[in-house]
């Protein structure tokens, strides 16, 4: 898959001029700021908490917080990371306060019906149709996975962000991505074919 | 009876969702964004943050100086005994003094979301 390059995007010396100058107050500077890097927060948001009205919101009280803290903004260079780690924070926390798991519209018949077939030895079972019911399924197993797996899983296969851009955003070793790459695989794997025999993914 | 690797069932699983492709931002998100952000009072620069910024600025290379001398003196004593534990020591308590680093920037204590505010520290909610 073609990198979307969304990391690199917003990078760069001129981006931490701009941040620069946002943190004396400059306002003009402030909203590009916000312009060059709202891609970038969306995408972490949005894998974050798999919804996008949360997601907008949690991109603008982000912006919110940035602005009001930017004085103390240390390093403009890494404004970026800066940003996406409030980001993700604010996600965290708005995944805490959540109730209850979001569900879909499956039933338990459907759901061993896909994992059966993903689960399948049958050498077809690599053309996976990319229906809808299938993707609902990956999202709702997807739920249940630890944020940290999650993000980088999603960042890595639904945006086609490299290991490198993943962790230039959310300030993490590439090593550490790529491990959590691994792992997360490994996870949702192996919950995808308990689902056959327990039920359920947790 | 699942049958194959998890790793084929994983790739099988995120191949379905590589149709969705990239999530593009609403386009009135960062015009919507900055004018609530610009709504909300800027926070001045307290007296705590040049405290914190201060202590940090001692801890962050008195947490280098740890981390480096237990790699130095987990090699020579590896060297030495030739004991493969101490290694492991070694890389533990560097790997302890690098977390340590991470957790006290200054900038993460601005990101962190504090359950409460205090006047002049940053992430009050």
């Amino acid at each position: 898959m073609k990198s979307m390059n969304v990391a690199f995007d917003a990078r760069g010396p001129e981006l931490a001029a701009i941040a620069s100058r946002a943190r004396d107050g400059d306002v003009a500077a402030f909203r590009l700021l916000v312009e060059r890097t709202t891609a970038a927060l969306f995408r972490v948001a949005l894998r974050t908490l798999d919804d996008r009205a949360e997601a907008e919101d949690i991109v603008q009280d982000s912006y919110a917080k940035a602005w009001q803290s930017m004085g103390t903004l240390r390093e403009p260079g890494a404004v970026l990371g800066w940003l996406a780690r409030i980001t993700q924070n604010l996600a965290r926390d708005r995944l805490r306060s959540r109730k209850v798991r979001p569900t879909t519209s499956l039933d338990d018949d459907e759901r061993d019906t896909i994992a059966a077939r993903l689960c399948s030895a049958d050498p077809g079972a690599d053309d996976v149709a990319s229906d809808k019911q299938t993707s609902q399924f990956v999202h709702e197993v997807l739920s249940t996975l630890k944020d940290k797996h999650r993000v980088v899983l999603l960042l890595k296969e639904v945006d086609g962000m490299t290991a490198e851009e993943i962790g230039a955003l959310l300030q993490i070793p590439t090593g550490t991505v790529e491990s959590r790459l691994v792992r997360a695989r490994g996870i949702l794997g192996k919950k995808i074919q308990a689902r056959g025999k327990k039920g359920w993914f947790s | 009876m699942s049958t194959v690797d998890p790793d084929v069932v994983a790739r099988r699983a995120l191949a379905s969702l590589q149709a969705e492709g990239p999530a593009p931002a609403p386009a009135d998100l960062a015009a919507r964004a900055a004018a609530h952000a610009l709504a909300q009072p800027r926070r001045p620069k307290g007296l705590l943050d040049d405290v914190v910024a201060s202590v940090l600025a001692l801890a962050r290379p008195a947490a280098a100086f740890a981390c480096g001398t237990a790699l130095v003196l987990g090699a020579i004593t590896l060297r030495a005994s030739s004991d493969t534990a101490a290694s492991g020591t070694a890389s533990f308590a560097g790997a302890g003094a690098l977390a340590r680093l991470e957790l006290i920037d200054a900038d993460d204590v601005v990101a962190a979301t504090l359950p409460f505010s205090l006047p002049g520290v940053g992430g009050s909610r």
